[in-house]
């Protein structure tokens, strides 16, 4: 069982997850935990033959219930593809089980904030790699839902539709952009290749979405993950996170308005160059405050070229 | 959003997967249980191939 501890300095929550010190890392190709359990073969994490997406409570959680959840999501049983590889059918079809563990998830009392996430690459700390995304159901309202709300009441309505109408305005680092989802390399980017997937229309979570526009957003990620890969030729690593409408109830610390939230995804590469990563330092960590070596319109230039390349 | 008690696993064959037990749009879902309790759920895009087709 995880504990809570609040850093007062920073105003945080810490959380103490020490069972997950013996988490499965990096195992041989061949005792893959998130394999399909073959005949006759040790059993797996999901004991089938083959599946197409499995979802199951995390062995070495950092929440769980009642005070949480964390949850695996596998998306395919083929060791070696990637959220880019994916048949579109199967990336769209991942979008609803997001739906579907948004809403259950959010249903519960115990979790005010349900966050989707996928680490790419050892670079972000993967320890599996076998194409697999996770959900926390934080039991709080985490730093960064609280502080996109805050923006919401900076900016005097919703920040992310406010910020998209920046963008389309501006055009220079738009990259790509279908019927019902924009993406953008932010204009205050904090990462080299930093993009924001941004659903077009006003859509708190992915409960809210029609679903062409699912089927939109799958196809936004999937060009932007390709791009990324053609970038410097070769797998990419991020960190891409689900932004969406907090679930606490109404009675909760940080409980978001009615209609308040505004689904995107965010994705966080590390590397600045082919070769070069960049590191969370002295003015990250201590300061708070990202130093970048690149200007988003540039890289938004070489990630529009990319995803042209991969086509 | 409303709060209401976590669904719960259903009881039954460990490792046993269910009767389809509920949907997501075109996703059949089906629940069951692993060895050591924890909930597993598989899901399945039961659409077939002319509903994939993609607009031009």
């Amino acid at each position: 069982v995880s504990e809570l501890r609040f850093e007062e300095l920073r105003g945080e929550q810490v959380v103490y997850a020490i069972q997950r010190q013996d988490r499965t890392f990096l195992p041989a190709r061949d005792h893959c935990p998130l394999d399909p359990t073959r005949p006759g073969g040790a059993e797996t994490e999901i004991p089938f033959p083959a599946f197409e997406i499995a979802v199951f409570d995390n062995r070495f959680p950092a929440f769980e219930a009642p005070e949480g959840a964390a949850e695996v999501v596998v998306y395919t049983d083929d060791h070696d593809a990637s959220f880019a590889t994916l048949a579109p059918a199967r990336a769209e079809a991942l979008m609803w089980v997001w739906r579907h563990r948004y809403t259950e998830l959010g249903a519960r009392e115990d979790i005010d904030y349900v966050y989707i996430f996928e680490n790419r690459g050892v670079e972000v700390g993967v320890t599996l790699h076998h194409p697999h995304g996770q959900i926390y159901g934080y039991p709080f309202l985490p730093p960064v839902a609280e502080r996109e709300l805050a923006a919401d009441a900076r900016l005097g309505g919703c920040a992310p539709c406010a910020l998209l109408q920046r963008e389309l305005e501006d055009g220079g680092r738009v990259i790509y952009e279908n019927d019902g989802v924009v993406v953008y390399v932010p204009y205050a980017a904090r990462w080299a290749y930093e993009a924001h997937v941004v659903m077009r229309e006003h859509r708190a979570s992915v409960r809210d979405c029609k679903p062409e526009e699912l089927r939109m957003l799958a196809e936004a990620l999937q060009t932007l993950t390709h791009g990324y890969d053609a970038l410097f030729d070769r797998p990419f690593p991020y960190v891409m996170a689900v932004h969406q409408a907090p679930t606490a109830a109404a009675s909760r610390p940080g409980a978001a308005a009615a209609g308040q939230g505004h689904l995107h995804v965010e994705f966080y590469p590390p590397l600045r160059t082919a070769e070069k990563l960049k590191y969370l330092a002295g003015s990250e960590q201590g300061a708070g405050t990202f130093i970048s070596d690149t200007l988003p319109e540039e890289s938004a230039a070489k990630l529009r070229e990319a995803i042209a390349r991969a086509g | 959003m409303a709060g209401k008690p976590a669904e719960q696993p259903p009881e039954g064959d460990r490792s046993e997967i269910d009767q389809q037990s509920g949907r997501e749009g075109p996703l059949a879902i089906s629940r069951s249980q692993k060895a050591d309790g924890r909930a597993l759920i598989l899901y399945r895009d039961d659409r077939r191939a002319d509903e994939l087709e993609r607009p031009a």
